[in-house]
């Protein structure tokens, strides 16, 4: 959707753009509860080769605002989640497929189950209204279940830690941000889980090709474990008529994984770094505002062999994000949003392992207009509208191949990575406000991604997503 | 002051920034490497039929490298001066296996010997990465035996009814081309743990042969089989195998085990637990004596294993669901190298020895004292018959 769209109040904040805790105050400082529903089906051919063909979710989440103070404020939520993925091929890890080269599978396609739940706070305090500072974590839990042979449990803990100063200069506000993240993804696969008869064929995948098959493993445990630390900077100003925000983040990453519970044994390890940064410009009239914004991202991946230590797999990235966008107040009860983008993206990937190479380069044009309308003072209704082509300068890639898993972990995720070449999206949102106490909001989108004429013709992927939130305002 | 602390951070994240994740990535950048490898005979058997009584290099021997890990095979031979080389090979622990065989002829001529030789040597999960210089394998003549173990049935039966592995066999096959006596042979399996014992194998089971000396001939060409049951076992698994022809059966007169009275039993000399003599249908090593006549007063390890000399096997194969775990054999490499098997259990396969040439129409089975190699895996036992391939 347009980004004016994004949320009803959506503002040029360092909480909106970089999670800083701290500035929670600048986003919302009302007390209030909302309680939803958010179910997301996704369907279609068009898909890496060990996503699910069909996901069907579900979360039902609670969350407050509550002001402890004048200088405190407390942000909560719980959220409980539940998956079904159908038809997933092979793979029992489900965290940054796209990522870890070092994934456990099996040679069965079958569905898994996912429940989990995820909660977090947030605190911030403000101290002499010219300096804030803010804490908060975030804690989620599930287990995932494969309904066949031979039935791998995959659980998950993540935790993420946030920290962060605001502070007032002048017409300058500055913001310091530090975010901690640990995952750990545990995959168990157990002797009397299984059909007593049965010995299951496990796959590890560790590069391109050639994985290790296991054909008499009837117990094995996996642990991956993902750290990343995440400093930020953020900077605004506002001047007259405009508001300038940017913003910068570094993140370290490092990921290991390790079979074999009591008898630990390597299978290797990744370190990834990324940076991020943004401007953002925006010029406000009294009826019309306008925006412009850049992102860069750039990440380098490199993974290393569990029993030499040598680098294994470079994986870079980067990307340019450009939006223009506009929002005009045509009347009091109409408003009209439209944004213009253009994305560079550019991927490379070695496997020096297996010696094979990718290289991705395309560059994405979109459009999204949008309006929102007050049929009375109590109905208001959204509508937006997505579309975006893809345009590839660059693709290659070689073809070193020892055996038919290649297909499966180079040369189909590749095809899907250059095959994309059309996004639309649409959606509807009903919103009923009773006065400023109470919200009931109910929204849907549609979104299709459709692949190029070559590989993938006729595939698909569709995204139906509904959503029901009641919002009270208490004052 | 306030542009210049902005200034400042914005110049240190780029910075960082740009250091951390600006890393180069080259297309033609990879791990793979030339593997180098000499052949050797320190025995003056190639050096004499060379002529050069200095040069022990090895020339047009076979070798293979076969990755524990992957599974990638790279097979050649060597040059002149026994050396070969292999371009793109990927860094691994590797199973190098390497072959010299001299006919019949070439022996007579230089040797004055009237009889072929075949010279082997291997490596087990050696490790080659880039920074592995070279590798050397020495080789030194296969002493054959005469009897040997032809194929073993140890998976059991595909379901219905689960879990039928009373139909395990092993079959022995005459690889000479005299009559042997089989009287004083014995079969055996092995517990895990004491590979690096040079003086005995530790054996969970032992039966020998019945027979005072001539009782149990089998002739060149010819195949014996030992059944766990010496009976009908598609009346209890249509998947299963008809046994109640087998030469000999297992007979644990300890249980309540039943004989086939119309099949010879083996003689129990030692069976530490179970119903039967059960092989495992997942990971085992199964060996062949020969006995002595002294073998009659028997010792034992502190875990109550009968210790069998090592001098008295002449034949050995070891079989593991998995095949990369060479960390876990049981067998030493002089009586097997390798590991065959490599499948489920209860999948109805077997393994076989695998074919080396027919002399006068007996077929010759391939002993290289490397399960590895000789063997092959059967999607369908064959008792009492060869798999000719």
């Amino acid at each position: 959707m347009p980004q004016y769209m994004d949320s009803l109040n959506y503002q040029f904040n360092f909480y909106d753009l970089h999670d800083n805790p701290a500035s929670l105050f600048e986003d919302e400082s009302k007390k209030s509860i909302w309680m939803g529903a958010v179910s997301n089906h996704l369907s279609g051919d068009y898909h890496l080769p060990f996503d699910p063909q069909e996901i069907n979710s579900y979360n039902y989440f609670a969350r407050t605002i509550y002001p402890l103070s004048e200088n405190d404020i407390f942000k909560g939520t719980f959220t409980y989640r539940h998956q079904n993925d159908k038809q997933v091929l092979w793979m029992h890890q489900n965290r940054r497929l796209e990522e870890n080269p070092y994934l456990l599978a099996d040679s069965t396609s079958g569905d898994f189950v996912l429940n989990g739940i995820l909660w977090s706070a947030e605190w911030a305090h403000r101290y002499k209204n010219r300096i804030l500072f803010g804490l908060g974590v975030i804690y989620n839990v599930d287990q995932r279940l494969k309904q066949v042979f031979p039935k791998p449990l995959n659980k998950h803990r993540d935790m993420i830690f946030k920290s962060g100063l605001q502070f007032s200069l002048d017409k300058w506000k500055i913001g310091l941000s530090y975010h901690y993240i640990d995952e750990q993804e545990k995959v168990e696969i157990r002797k009397y889980n299984l059909e007593q008869n049965l010995t299951p064929t496990l796959f590890k995948f560790r590069f391109s090709d050639l994985p290790v098959i296991l054909r008499g493993r009837t117990s094995e445990e996996r642990v991956t474990t993902y750290q990343a630390h995440a400093i930020g900077f953020e900077l605004s100003k506002k001047i007259t008529f405009f508001n300038l925000i940017t913003h910068m983040r570094y993140i370290s990453a490092k990921s290991n994984t390790m079979d074999g519970g009591t008898r630990a044994q390597n299978e290797g390890s990744y370190d990834k770094n990324e940076f991020l940064g943004a401007l953002k410009i925006s010029y406000n009239l009294i009826k019309t505002k306008y925006f412009i914004s850049y992102n860069y991202y750039n990440r380098f991946l490199s993974a290393y062999h569990p029993d030499f230590g040598f680098t294994t797999i470079k994986h870079p990235r980067y990307e340019h994000h450009f939006i223009a966008g506009m929002q005009n107040r045509l009347s009091s009860d109409l408003h009209i949003y439209a944004d213009f983008l253009f994305s560079i993206y550019n991927e490379q990937k070695k496997d020096l392992f297996i010696n094979n190479y990718w290289l991705n380069s395309y560059k994405m044009y979109g459009l999204r207009v949008g309006g929102s309308y007050f049929w009375t003072r109590f109905w208001e209704t959204d509508l937006w509208l997505n579309y975006a082509i893809f345009d590839y300068s660059e693709k290659e890639r070689s073809n070193n191949q020892y055996t038919p898993f290649f297909k499966y972990l180079f040369s189909d995720p590749f095809s899907y990575y250059t095959e994309k070449n059309r996004d639309l999206l649409g959606g509807f949102k009903v919103v009923y406000h009773y006065l400023p106490l109470l919200e009931i909001e109910l929204a849907t989108y549609i979104k299709k991604e459709i692949p190029g004429q070559y590989l993938l013709s006729n595939s698909k992927r569709l995204t139906l997503n509904f959503s029901l939130i009641l919002k009270v305002f208490i004052f | 002051m306030i542009k210049i602390f902005i200034s400042l951070v914005i110049i240190a994240f780029i910075t960082l920034a740009l250091s951390s994740c600006k890393q180069s990535i080259s297309e033609s950048e990879t791990t793979q490497f030339t593997s180098k490898v000499f052949i050797a005979d320190t025995t003056g058997i190639t050096a004499k039929i060379n002529g050069d009584s200095l040069a022990i290099g090895v020339k047009h021997a076979l070798v293979e490298l076969t990755s524990v890990s992957y599974g990638v095979q790279y097979q050649g031979k060597t040059n002149s001066g026994g050396w070969w080389e292999k371009n793109d090979v990927i860094a691994d622990y590797y199973n190098c296996f390497a072959q010299k065989h001299y006919p019949k002829d070439t022996v007579e001529k230089y040797l004055g010997i009237s009889q072929e030789i075949t010279l082997v040597g291997s490596l087990s999960a050696i490790t080659l990465t880039d920074k592995t210089d070279s590798v050397k394998v020495i080789l030194t003549p296969v002493i054959s035996s005469d009897l040997l173990i032809s194929e073993i049935y140890y998976n059991g039966s595909s379901p219905p009814p689960p879990y039928y592995f009373h139909d395990q066999f092993t079959e022995i096959y005459n690889n000479s081309l005299e009559v042997k006596y089989l009287d004083n042979y014995a079969i055996g399996d092995l517990s895990y743990g004491y590979r690096d014992d040079p003086e005995f194998l530790h054996c969970l089971h032992l039966y020998k042969f019945p027979g005072t000396g001539t009782d149990c001939p089998i002739y060149p060409g010819e195949m014996i089989i030992v059944a766990q049951d010496a009976i009908n076992h598609q009346e209890y698994n249509a998947n299963s195998l008809d046994l109640s022809d087998a030469d000999f059966e297992y007979y644990n007169p300890l249980s309540s085990d039943v004989p086939n009275p119309n099949v010879p039993n083996m003689i129990q000399i030692y069976h530490k637990y179970g119903h039967d003599f059960l092989y495992s249908v997942m990971n085992d090593a199964i060996v062949l004596f020969e006995l002595l006549p002294q073998d009659t007063v028997w010792s034992y390890d502190s875990f109550d294993q009968i210790l069998v000399p090592i001098n008295r096997a002449v034949d050995g194969v070891e079989y593991k669901e998995e095949l990369t775990e060479y960390e876990y054999k049981r067998l030493p490499d002089i009586l097997d190298a390798g590991i065959t098997g490599g499948m489920p259990m209860y999948k109805g396969k077997s393994v076989a020895r695998k074919t080396l040439k027919e002399v006068n129409g007996q077929v010759i089975l391939m002993d290289n004292n490397n399960s590895s190699i000789d063997f092959q895996v059967l999607d369908h036992p064959t008792p009492n018959s060869l798999d000719i391939n």
